[in-house]
């Protein structure tokens, strides 16, 4: 076989196509790793050498009252916020997809809240839309008089005040339906327009079905990213009150780099390879999932 | 009939403009606010409207730290976004390829590894990520905030893109197989060009992340001249000794700008895409 | 130890003979510290016209924010790669001199290399580590806690806030604001070890701290949360929610000084002297005039202190180890130095150039004489600080004090005051020891 023949077999140009990964997986992620790993049997402050204690992090873990607490918050925000989120995204992509003149101009005011993301800048005015003088409360207001000066940011509803924070970036997902609209072959709808489906079902047999890969990788990388939630509670509630906006990532920064004291960076480890196991498992599930209702060809 | 469509088209725009409306009201917000006096922004906070306007923030942000300009930052930050986009895009796309079209044996293992690359917080990586950079002398330049992105390390641009593969008809591959086209030919041939919408979203996102991002910045840049926006916006807010909020906002908002330009740019790509390539389905 | 203004600056001697800097080569020093605009450039130059001086020398410098600045750190530390100098905190500077990242500065003090002698003995003493008593860190400006309240209100209500007042009397200051005008009172923040160090002191306590655990009983702690839970059942201290809808953290909007409604304001707040300067600022915007006052608490006298607001502490990652010395104590005993560093950490330790640069410093900064005579009541109206906190007291505040004072402070909790001290002294004793 000459070389050309052995470079042209299927399998060996996959490994030639994943090379890159292969190796940067090896160079990049695999090291950190499995040394992080490592420190999850430790306990380590990463200024002092560290010391191997076996499984004593994860059994501390299990008695720990704020991990439990960081679980099922964030749980909570990403079982509620992710479908809303994708939803959202999935209507506001099929509403913009209709071409017209000014349709530019919407989709840029729909996507570009998104592009400002986790800054200091949306902290500074989420605090200030929800503080109990504020915008919505102002507006709220007008049709529920009761309402006045009611505190967003109480123990029950601060964990909304994220919730719609992360409903209103939908943009990066609705870019995402944008372009797979855009990949759906005209011919279809002309198709199916001359078997006499109407608009409406020309959705439901066409453009639904079609979409199914995409809304499942939406919804697949929109849950991955809650459960990795991060900025937003950092930088708007910091976790208050009583830790009901206190994000499982958040918890970990807090044990890896405190803002003050000790690191307890082994501790940390433990915490995030625990999220670890839980993401890939409720992603498992999302795989699991995909051959019941997302459209194969 | 013509009557009822143009009733129906205004509603339409009604309805989307007062969403628009309200979509970009923070954003709009964050930019007048920024022509406020600095003092004023907070007190005035629900008025949209500054009452008296002033370029202060401006002057005061751009000054930067140090003796170094948001000039600078924005330099630096342009540099890092640009090239590391361009290896994420280039190497995903191979990657993605390669695990959504070819059969080889450890196809499915590396695709659990792609997914898996998305799921470890990345606030843990960093002490580990951060000891073996060091380790290979990379402390202190722009290597760890580029290299690995030339090595497909962000499982979701692979995954992104693996999607959109997918729905280019296998019909086309096979007819350009029969052809005489290889493995290698396809990609650059048939599937790239027609993936064009999902790298244009891939771009417009990884520009968007690495502009964005600081903590691997907070670890590996260690110079004041080195140093990209996402770094230096955190400095005008320390909440132990003060913050400058026109400042923050004023700089805020020039920072998006790249972001805007870029997507008011490239969207008409996206509009285009596959659809007006009229291929069959 | 008062901070006497009149003191000469004739007295200021140079004691950079011991290491000629411009024998030194070129070289790159690192410097680096957590902080704000202002503080990067009157830093930068301060250590500008160090380079003038010494043209051979020139420096890498880092700022970062409070919580950015030890992450950053903390990783440098990993690889041994810390500035050559940095700016360290008195509460947690033990842990860097356990960790072996800290120079021990006492040789180049006995060598004069490092001249400490008109900073006042027990300002010295702050920067001396328990573990061997030897110096590891000097003390970059002074600092107090500071109550600072709302005086155009107390004055609009007849109310006069007295200097050292006792718990009662902030209880029924606050009462008849509350009543008055509907505006509240802040306590602080919740993982801050401060009020309880501070509650601790004026029982006798020297420090919260030991090195084995808390020196408070759980009696005593009762009494602490039995008045958090008082003051909110009563209506004029912020709840644990209310706290939550405001950002106390930022002083620009922290409701002393933000807010548009009485009913999110608060009267006072618990804070330091180093930051008034930022809440005069802040509340000019609001159009309210400012008092600075010792924090509220029985023997006020007796818990109050004085303490460095910041360090500066040479790293042992540094090549230049003279140099850094020279560069330390130019930070610390130089006029010119410190004309340009403003006294924006907090006045300078060194008596005489605190007085030299008073006016200059006080041209554009109209706080400074009012700090500088607050610092001279509590010079005269406290006793010696703390030790440093042992290693474990930051894991006390992010895990036990924390989640206390967020009960205490909530009305519908299902805790009592006696169950809450309890419950403190166990969980920080049970910290230290698994530590």
């Amino acid at each position: 076989m000459s070389f050309r023949q052995w470079f042209g077999q299927e399998h060996v140009a996959g490994y030639v196509f994943s090379l890159p990964f292969i190796f940067g997986f090896l160079m990049f992620m695999l090291i950190p790793m499995i040394m992080s790993l490592y420190f999850s049997f430790c306990k380590y402050d990463i200024q002092n050498p560290a010391t191997f204690i076996g499984l004593k992090n994860y059994i501390n873990i299990f008695h720990d009252k704020a991990f439990w607490k960081a679980l099922r918050v964030t749980c909570y925000y990403a079982l509620i916020g992710t479908p809303l989120k994708v939803i959202f995204a999935l209507i506001v992509a099929l509403i913009l997809s209709r071409n017209t003149l000014v349709t530019p101009i919407y989709r840029a005011s729909y996507y570009l809240p998104s592009i400002i993301g986790g800054s200091v800048a949306v902290a500074i005015l989420w605090r200030r839309l929800f503080e109990p003088t504020g915008t919505i409360n102002a507006i709220l207001g007008i049709f529920f008089p009761g309402i006045k000066n009611f505190n967003w940011f109480g123990e029950s509803t601060a964990i909304w005040v994220l919730i719609i924070l992360t409903v209103w970036q939908f943009g990066s997902s609705m870019l995402i339906f944008l372009s797979a609209l855009k990949q759906i072959n005209r011919e279809l709808y002309e198709a199916a327009m001359v078997d006499g489906a109407n608009k409406w079902k020309q959705f439901w047999r066409v453009t639904l079905p079609l979409l199914t890969p995409t809304i499942f990788f939406n919804l697949v990388q929109q849950t991955i990213n809650s459960f990795l939630a991060f900025t937003q509670s950092k930088l708007i509630t910091d976790g208050q009150p009583k830790d009901s906006t206190l994000f499982y990532t958040l918890y970990v920064y807090r044990k890896a780099f405190p803002s003050m004291g000790k690191s307890q960076m082994g501790y940390a480890s433990a915490l995030a390879w625990i999220m670890l196991v839980i993401i890939s498992l409720v992603t498992a599930l999302l795989f699991w999932s995909r051959s019941k209702w997302v459209y194969e060809d | 009939m013509a009557k009822k469509k143009t009733k129906g088209a205004i509603i339409y725009h009604i309805l989307v403009t007062i969403g628009a409306f309200i979509m970009v009201y923070p954003l709009l917000w964050m930019i007048l606010s920024s022509f406020k006096p600095t003092n004023s922004i907070l007190p005035t906070a629900t008025q949209l409207i500054p009452t008296t306007w002033t370029l202060d923030n401006y002057r005061t942000g751009w000054k930067g730290f140090m003796g170094y300009s948001f000039a600078t930052f924005f330099k630096n930050s342009f540099f890092i976004s640009i090239v590391s986009t361009f290896g994420t895009l280039i190497s995903s796309a191979f990657v993605a390829y390669s695990l959504q079209r070819l059969q080889f044996r450890m196809k499915r293992i590396l695709f659990v590894l792609v997914l898996s690359t998305m799921m470890l917080p990345p606030q843990i990586l960093m002490i580990p990520q951060y000891m073996w950079f060091r380790r290979l002398n990379w402390v202190g330049t722009y290597n760890p905030m580029i290299v690995p992105y030339f090595f497909a390390i962000q499982g979701f641009f692979v995954y992104l893109i693996m999607n959109f593969i997918g729905g280019v008809p296998k019909e086309l591959d096979e007819a350009a197989k029969i052809d005489g086209c290889s493995y290698y030919g396809i990609f650059f041939r048939i599937i790239l060009p027609l993936i064009t919408p999902a790298l244009v979203t891939s771009a417009i996102f990884s520009f968007i992340w690495r502009w964005d991002d600081y903590l691997s910045a907070l670890l590996y840049v260690t110079k004041p001249a080195m140093r990209p926006i996402s770094l230096a916006l955190k400095l005008f807010n320390d909440p132990s000794s003060g913050s400058d909020i026109g400042a923050t906002l004023a700089m805020s908002t020039l920072s998006i700008v790249p972001a805007t330009i870029l997507f008011l740019f490239f969207q008409k790509s996206l509009v285009e895409g596959i659809a007006s390539s009229g291929i069959k389905g | 130890m008062a901070l006497s203004l009149l003191v000469c600056s004739s007295a200021v001697v140079s004691a950079e003979a011991a290491f000629d800097p411009a024998s030194a080569g070129d070289v790159a020093v690192g410097f680096a510290w957590w902080g704000n605009q202002v503080r990067d450039e009157v830093t930068k130059a301060a250590l500008d016209h160090f380079t003038e001086l010494y043209p051979n020398v020139t420096f890498n410098l880092n700022a970062q924010t409070w919580n950015d600045y030890w992450a950053q750190m903390t990783s440098f530390s990993s690889s041994d790669t810390l500035p050559d100098l940095m700016q360290q905190d008195y509460a947690y500077f033990e842990q860097w001199v356990e960790a072996g990242d800290l120079l021990d500065l006492t040789p180049y003090i006995e060598s004069g290399a490092l001249d400490l002698s008109k900073l006042p003995e027990s300002i010295v003493e702050t920067g001396v580590s328990a573990t061997d008593g030897h110096v590891y860190a000097v003390c970059a400006g002074m600092n107090a806690p500071a109550f600072s309240y709302n005086k155009t209100l107390t004055d609009e209500l007849g109310i006069e806030v007295p200097d050292n007042m006792s718990w009662d009397q902030f209880v029924e200051i606050s009462r008849k604001i509350y009543e008055e005008a509907g505006v509240g009172a802040i306590f602080h923040n919740f993982n801050s070890e401060n009020p309880i160090t501070f509650y601790a002191r004026g029982l006798g306590h020297e420090a919260l701290f030991e090195a084995e655990g808390v020196t408070v009983s759980a009696e005593e702690m009762e009494g602490y949360y039995q008045r958090l839970m008082d003051g909110v059942q009563e209506g004029w201290l912020f709840s644990t929610e209310k706290c939550a809808s405001v950002d106390m953290a930022t002083i620009s909007q922290h409701p002393l000084v933000y807010g548009a409604d009485p009913s999110v304001r608060s009267w006072c707040a618990f804070a330091f002297s180093n930051q008034y300067l930022a809440f005069c600022d802040a509340a000019e915007a609001d159009g309210i005039e400012l008092g600075i006052t010792s924090w509220p608490e029985d023997n006020a006298a007796t818990a109050n202190y004085l303490k460095p607001s910041q360090f500066f502490s040479i790293t042992t990652d540094t090549q230049n180890p003279d140099l850094a010395v020279a560069i330390l104590n130019y930070m610390i005993n130089d006029v010119d130095a410190n004309t340009l560093l403003r006294a924006e950490r907090g006045i300078p330790a060194n008596s005489d150039v605190a007085a030299a640069i008073a006016d200059t410093v006080s041209q554009t900064d109209k706080t400074y004489p009012i700090i500088v005579n607050y610092l001279d009541f509590v010079a005269d109206n406290s006793t010696a600080i703390f030790p440093p906190l042992p290693s474990y007291a930051g894991t006390v505040n992010t895990d036990v004090i924390e989640a206390l004072s967020s009960e205490a402070l909530d009305p519908n909790t299902s805790y009592t005051a006696a169950e809450l001290g309890e419950e403190f002294v166990d969980g920080s004793n049970s910290v230290a020891e698994n530590f």
